[in-house]
Parts: C-alpha cells; sequence; structure tokens
C-alpha cells in the first residue's frame, strides 16, 4: 500500500454529520507539515478499503467521539458564557413547541438539506454510539453492519431503525428491517 | 484471458521469469507509457470537461443592521448567508487515437515462453494479456507507484516528489475556503460581508516516476529458431519501442475493456485526496458596535467546519 498518507497518519475523523468523507490528517517529513487528505466511505473504492484495513471503523469512530466531545465543550463553554449575560432570557413566551410535537416534526418532516436538521441527526447518531449497548456489541457482523447503515442514513427514523438491532434484536434485511414481537 | 510465464537465460538454463521479473517488467513499461502519455488530463480556466460543476461554498456576514436608538436585536439582524464559487477546471481524458499496435509478425513478434518441455513464442492474445493488460490492470490500482506511472491523481500540495504538476503552473483545480472568522470583529462593524481564507488548495499531478530497467532480459526468438535477449540498456532497442508504442496504443484505444478513463464521484478506484468543499455550520455570531447615537449590529460567520461536498478524482478502465 503506498499513498501520500502511508505511514504518516497523525489524525482521522469523519468530517461530517452524515459521516461519509473522512479526513485524514498526514504529515510530510519533507517539510513537516500537516496536510488533510480526505477518502469517502465507499467500501467499492481500493483506497477506503486499504484504509480501514488499516485504521477499523471502530477507532474512526472513537476519534470522531473524541473530536466532536471537543466541540460540544467549546460550546458549552460558549453557551454558559452567553447565557451569564444579564440581557438573557430564556423564556420565549410564543413558543408553542411541546414535547411530542418536536419529535413526530423531527423524525416525520425530516429535511437533510437543512443544516440545521441534519445537525440535528448528527447528534442523534453520535447520542445511539455512546450507548453501552453499542459501543459494547463486539465485532459481529450483525453490529457491524447496523453501525454503518447507521453511520449512513440520512433519516432519524431509520437511525433509531438501526438502533433497535442493539437493542431490541431487530435484524436488517435486504426488504427492510425486521422487528421482532416483545 | 492466458497471461504467460516469460522466460530468460540465466547463465546456463532458460527458466521461468519469477513474479518479481515480471513486476519489474510491468514498471518499466508504465514508465515507457508516462514518457509520452497517450491518456491525459489538462487543467484549464473553465468549462472542463471531465469536472462536473465543483463547488466551494462558505458563509458570509450578513448586512450590518443600524439604529439611532438601540441594537437591533439578533432575531432581526441579517443572517450569515452562503458564498458559492463553481470550479470546472479538469478536462480530459483526452486520447491520442494515431497509434497502432503490434501485429505478430511471422508468429514470433513477441516473447518467449515455456510450454511443457518446449519454447514458444507468445501470440498477440498471450502478449497483451502477459503485458499489455497486466500493467494497464496495474496502472488503475488506488494505491500509488512506480506501477501506476504516467496515471493521474490529486494532491493538495503544489509540488510533490515523482510528481508532474499537470498545469505546469501550480494552478489549483479546486479552492476550498472559509469564512475567516478571525477577520470580523466588532470594532469593524459594518465589516465587509465576504472575508474568506483559503484552507486547502487541489492540483492534478502526474505521476512521473524514474525508470528502472528490469534485472533478466525477456527472449524472442527470430526466423532461424534462434534466442535472442532483448535489450535491457535502451528505451529505443527494437522491443522496448514495441512496448512503448503498444502501451501507449492499448492505454488509448483497447476494445478489451482496458482502456483508461477518469471521471468524479463515478466508478473505479480513488486517486489521491478527495476534493472537499467544507464550510463553517454556526447560525451566526452576533456581534454590536455603539458610535455615540448609533447602534450597530451584525451576523459574523461562525461554527466548526464540516464537510459539504466531496468530490473523488477516480481512474477506471473502459
Amino acid at each position: 500500500m503506498a499513498y501520500l498518507w502511508s505511514d504518516k497518519v497523525t489524525d482521522f475523523y469523519y468530517s461530517n454529520p452524515e459521516s461519509d468523507t473522512v479526513a485524514v490528517l498526514w504529515t510530510d517529513p519533507d517539510d513537516g507539515i500537516t496536510r488533510e487528505h480526505y477518502i469517502r466511505v465507499d467500501e467499492e473504492d481500493e483506497q477506503w478499503r486499504d484504509f480501514v484495513a488499516e485504521f477499523p471503523y471502530e477507532e474512526i469512530n472513537r476519534r470522531s467521539d473524541v473530536r466532536n466531545e471537543n466541540f460540544r465543550e467549546e460550546f458549552r463553554e460558549a453557551f454558559r458564557s452567553w447565557a451569564q449575560r444579564e440581557d438573557v432570557d430564556f423564556i420565549d413566551p410564543n413558543s408553542t413547541n411541546k414535547f411530542e410535537d418536536v419529535i413526530i416534526d423531527f423524525i416525520s418532516e425530516f429535511d437533510n438539506t437543512d443544516a440545521e436538521q441534519k445537525e440535528k441527526l448528527f447528534k442523534l447518531k453520535l447520542k445511539i454510539f455512546e450507548q453501552d449497548v453499542v459501543k459494547d456489541s463486539g465485532s459481529d457482523d450483525k453490529y457491524k453492519n447496523a453501525k454503518t447503515f447507521i453511520r449512513k442514513t440520512e433519516n432519524p427514523m431509520d437511525a433509531l431503525l438501526g438502533y433497535m438491532v442493539f437493542t431490541n434484536d431487530a435484524e436488517l434485511k435486504e426488504e427492510g428491517v425486521f422487528i421482532p414481537f416483545k | 484471458m492466458t497471461v504467460r510465464t516469460p522466460v530468460y537465460w540465466d547463465g546456463s538454463n532458460v527458466v521461468d521469469m519469477t513474479s518479481t521479473h515480471i513486476t519489474q517488467w510491468k514498471t518499466y513499461i508504465a514508465y515507457l507509457y508516462a514518457t509520452d502519455p497517450t491518456v491525459t488530463c489538462s487543467v484549464v480556466s473553465g468549462s472542463g470537461t471531465l469536472s462536473p460543476t465543483m463547488a466551494d461554498t462558505r458563509l458570509k456576514a450578513g448586512a450590518a443592521s443600524t439604529s439611532t436608538s438601540a441594537f437591533v436585536a439578533e432575531g432581526s439582524t441579517a443572517e450569515p448567508a452562503t458564498v458559492t464559487v463553481n470550479y470546472d477546471k479538469i478536462t480530459g481524458p483526452t486520447y491520442d487515437t494515431s497509434l497502432s499496435g503490434q501485429a505478430d509478425t511471422n508468429n514470433f513478434a513477441f516473447p518467449v515462453y515455456r510450454d511443457g518441455n518446449n519454447l514458444k513464442a507468445m501470440s498477440l492474445t498471450d502478449y497483451k494479456d502477459t503485458f499489455m493488460y497486466a500493467t494497464l490492470d496495474a496502472m488503475i490500482t488506488a494505491s500509488e507507484s512506480a506501477a501506476t506511472n504516467g496515471t493521474y491523481t490529486i494532491s493538495t500540495a503544489a509540488s510533490v516528489t515523482n510528481y508532474a504538476e499537470a498545469s505546469g503552473a501550480g494552478t489549483a483545480v479546486f479552492l476550498d475556503t472559509r469564512a475567516d472568522t478571525s477577520a470580523y470583529t466588532n470594532g469593524g462593524i459594518p465589516e465587509t460581508l465576504d472575508q474568506p481564507t483559503t484552507v486547502t488548495s487541489y492540483f492534478l499531478q502526474r505521476a512521473n516516476f524514474g525508470r528502472t530497467f528490469p534485472t533478466q532480459a525477456l527472449l524472442l526468438t527470430d526466423s532461424s529458431g534462434n534466442l535472442n535477449q532483448v535489450d535491457l540498456s535502451s528505451d529505443t532497442s527494437s522491443f522496448n519501442a514495441i512496448l512503448k508504442n503498444d502501451i501507449r496504443f492499448y492505454a488509448a484505444e483497447d476494445d478489451g475493456g482496458h482502456k483508461l478513463s477518469y471521471n468524479i464521484n463515478g466508478s473505479g478506484n480513488a486517486r489521491g485526496t478527495a476534493m472537499v468543499d467544507t464550510r463553517l455550520n454556526g447560525s451566526g455570531n452576533y456581534g454590536t458596535r455603539q458610535v455615540g447615537d448609533d447602534y450597530r449590529s451584525q451576523e459574523f460567520p461562525n461554527g466548526s467546519a464540516a464537510t459539504i461536498s466531496t468530490y473523488t478524482f477516480k481512474i477506471v478502465h473502459v
């Protein structure tokens, strides 16, 4: 295997909420500069297969989680600073949003062209991957396929269906998702 | 498909070449191709035939708001908007179709292999499978080396060892830009709306590895039945010239599914880095500035960078 990044990788992570592209940081020994190299997640592509052969999905997930957690902490800090300002009013008297409405709207009216909604989907996926039942699921193909399914899905309903593979013994099939009665 | 194992003279016997020897020959043939490729891509100023419109997007600040009595509230100031710059700077693949393949002259134009206890000259089909197609297969791998000589890739550096930048002038085929958040300050309100910084430049590169002659000579037979070793020290010796002609011919004109081609986001193997459009994903950083009775407010780009679109340059046989 010979790529510009071979043997020079310093970090890697999913670079978007859809988790369909990985950013690989590699340091050029000739000039000491760290550069970005991007690979689209594509099992048909030789470069991607070579990359995951060396850096498995679990490690990409882990590093992505670490990076996203850093961003979340920065956001929390910024939010705390903002919230401590005297002119901030948390109560929106005009809000009519109910919890159940928010959930149903998010699932049934999801728009994957909307950056804000895509970010919410990304956070949902992260939350799923943070669950112990997912983290501790092992390397069985059933669970690996489910993780890939969740990673690639473009709507919250499918993400939750993928999650049910871990929680409800659901199975991903060619024709859809099989969910057993409990 | 019949891939033969060529033979060579080891000083006392005619023996089969090892896989290492054969790889050396394929790498040498790739080098011959790289000296004068027949499938080329070039960098143009616009309207390239290969690249789809590759969009680089970034956020710019919303327009500033002013009031003589109080700051315009965040909910009423203009939101950051998206700026889009399209790139379409790769043309190709362009095929040189001026060549003809070497014919099987007198049935001994091609190297010899062992058939049981006999030595036979390869047929044209054997020769194509053993040398041309095997070399062209190695040339389209995602992993790059001297075996992929003469083919193209994408890099984030203008100068890369063993590669020649396709434009010859360091012209990027795609720029990924983002809003330069450090350029927006409250003291500067009203700030210039679009203040970008280039995050990554992407360059089209052609592999240009040096030559290494194979260590063992192929054997050819002649009309008298003699075995002759091909020249190992000249690219222009008669058989090496045939190899060069034919790899150039089959790369550009093969009708057996081994012609070289390139695309963006199509089928094939990714070459080099994918080109990505990244953009800050924040909903706006609200800033204010008061100058006497002039209350100014403006929303600046903010957030963390996320990949919006991915463009992968690929090589494939057609």
